[in-house]
């Protein structure tokens, strides 16, 4: 029975027959057939047709050591001389055509041993490549709980250490705020040029730890993708920033916007964040006015850039009449913590476009700014319309 | 006050002795007659309200006609002594009120789920404690009808 080991021999069998070059490996056939057909004919006279057993002898020997194709050659190769001498021969009779009839029979038997024994060795190796297969599909789901779990211990620490982390600075706002109320008179106008600040650096603090906190768990807190539709979407963020837009008689215009795959609360956080940002840079005496629109487009037409891969992507413009800002900035304002006006001109920690690019991102996409100081800022998030959550969070 | 007069007591469990300094002071700055009284933990909690322990006898332990519950404290958390509080038949009746720093959202939902009266966020100003103060003693003792 031909087993794994076959193999090994059939290459080193290859290997002698590989070897040398080809006149020689023609030379070797040439000379081993002749020899057989010698030693066969040999036989053949000293016992006559009975010699004819003696053809399973290659068959055997090229199934064994050659495999499948060997065995059939040698085979093929041995009936062929047989029926040729006992053709030729003067003296032959329907028993020598027995005996050739019964080598044939035996040198099948033998083919069909080498071929099962081929087959089992095929299904062997494919049985092994299967199980290769799912112990590498174990480890890739082992991998990926194992991210899983990674994303919920940190977001789970974010949300401790940020809470853990308030703790103190709430103290510091309160108890700071009891001593300004029992000994204010006492403390004087110096004592409150100190007391003021320091509560005002411990709420500063406060605001810093959960924008951070609220930053890192962009990440982890992700929600599945589905569809979700831009112009709904939008609709709620500005009715989030009603409060906001009284105060400065301030006006959002929204166009029609697409509907993508994306996750819908980091959506409404980054349009309204987008908005935001375009109603607190307003110009002195000039009521805020941010325009919101999008649009969807084909890879093809316009380019890709950090989207490439996508067939469809969406652009969402948010275009402000704010006090705008140098171009050479422009990366900066991206970066977290990094402002561009004194706090006391401009409430924020400096987290909100941080936040924003972190999403598009997220997503597969990107956000860039273009502005014009004493005009205003245009914001364009580039998004790939349909990518799958699954696709991107790999 | 209860109709014989009596202050109500208020039981307010937290185990951050400032937050229950300032609430006591914000209680006196009110001038509210009210009966305050502490629980450090969630151990101390129940063994007040079942008058067993160092709160065996009743003198040492009035029924509060409110309780102010901390949700982050050591060896049992307020989220843990809530739920055995509404599963108690001579407990559930009293109102409770969450009054803690956490505002995060499965905190107020597991709290109402678990039958909780009012969750409440702490103010960080004095004013704003001295304000909750008065606010939960008009909603609480005068607007509302207490369990007898």
């Amino acid at each position: 029975m031909v087993d794994a080991t076959s193999a090994q021999r059939t290459s080193t069998a290859a290997q002698v027959l590989e070897a040398p070059s080809m006149v020689l490996r023609a030379a070797l056939l040439v000379a081993a057939s002749g020899g057989y057909l010698f030693a066969f004919a040999f036989l053949h006279s000293v016992i006559g047709g009975s010699a004819s057993v003696f053809s399973m002898i290659p068959v055997v020997a090229g199934g064994w050591l050659l495999g499948l194709r060997g065995g059939f050659l040698a085979g093929t190769f041995a009936c062929a001389a047989n029926a040729l001498l006992i053709s030729l021969d003067p003296d032959s009779d329907w028993h020598g055509w027995v005996v050739q009839g019964g080598a044939l029979v035996s040198a099948s038997l033998v083919l069909i041993g080498a071929a099962v024994g081929h087959l089992r060795e095929l299904s062997t190796r494919a049985n092994k490549a299967r199980a290769e297969c799912e112990l590498l599909e174990g480890a890739l789901e082992i991998a990926r709980q194992d991210r899983e779990r990674r994303g919920r211990e940190f977001d789970q620490l974010a949300r401790v250490a940020a809470h853990d982390l308030q703790e103190p600075l709430r103290k510091i706002q309160a108890l700071g705020d009891r001593l300004n109320g029992t000994h204010g008179e006492a403390l004087g106008d110096d004592g409150e040029k100190y007391l003021e600040p320091m509560r005002g650096a411990a709420l500063r603090m406060s605001n810093m730890i959960d924008d951070l906190a609220r930053y890192l768990r962009l990440t982890t807190s992700g929600e599945p993708f589905r569809s979700v539709s831009l112009g709904e979407i939008a609709q709620e963020a500005v009715s989030d920033l009603q409060g906001s837009l009284e105060e400065l008689e301030g006006r959002v215009e929204v166009g029609v916007l697409p509907t993508i795959e994306a996750d819908p609360p980091q959506m409404r956080q980054m349009i309204r964040d987008l908005v935001d940002n375009g109603l607190k840079f307003h110009r002195e005496n000039e009521a805020p006015v941010v325009k919101v629109t999008g649009q969807l487009l084909d890879a093809e037409t316009h380019g890709g850039g950090s989207v490439a891969g996508a067939r469809q992507f969406c652009r969402i413009v948010v275009e402000d009449n704010g006090i705008g800002f140098d171009e050479k900035h422009s990366d900066r304002i991206f970066m977290l913590f990094q402002r561009l006006h004194d706090r006391n001109e401009y409430e924020g920690t400096g987290v909100g476009l941080a936040v924003c690019r972190k999403i598009a991102e997220l997503h597969g996409g990107d956000l860039t700014a273009v502005s014009t100081l004493g005009t205003g800022s245009t914001f364009t998030v580039t998004l790939p319309a349909g990518r799958t959550e699954k696709e991107l969070r790999q | 006050m209860t109709p014989q007069g009596e202050p109500i007591t208020i039981l307010m469990a937290d185990d951050d002795w400032e937050d229950c300094m300032l609430a006591q002071e914000a209680l006196e700055e009110s001038r509210l007659a009210n009966d305050l009284r502490f629980a450090s933990d969630g151990e101390q909690l129940m063994d007040y309200l079942r008058r067993e322990g160092a709160y065996a006898h009743p003198d040492s332990s009035p029924r509060p006609g409110l309780v102010l519950l901390d949700l982050n404290m050591p060896k049992k958390d307020g989220r843990e002594a809530l739920s055995e509080i509404k599963a108690d038949p001579d407990l559930r009746r009293i109102p409770i009120v969450v009054l803690t720093t956490s505002k995060a959202e499965e905190d107020i939902y597991r709290s109402y789920d678990l039958g909780v009266n009012s969750f409440i966020i702490k103010p960080v100003t004095f004013n704003g404690l001295v304000d909750l103060m008065k606010t939960l003693a008009l909603y609480w003792f005068q607007i509302v009808k207490l369990p007898p």
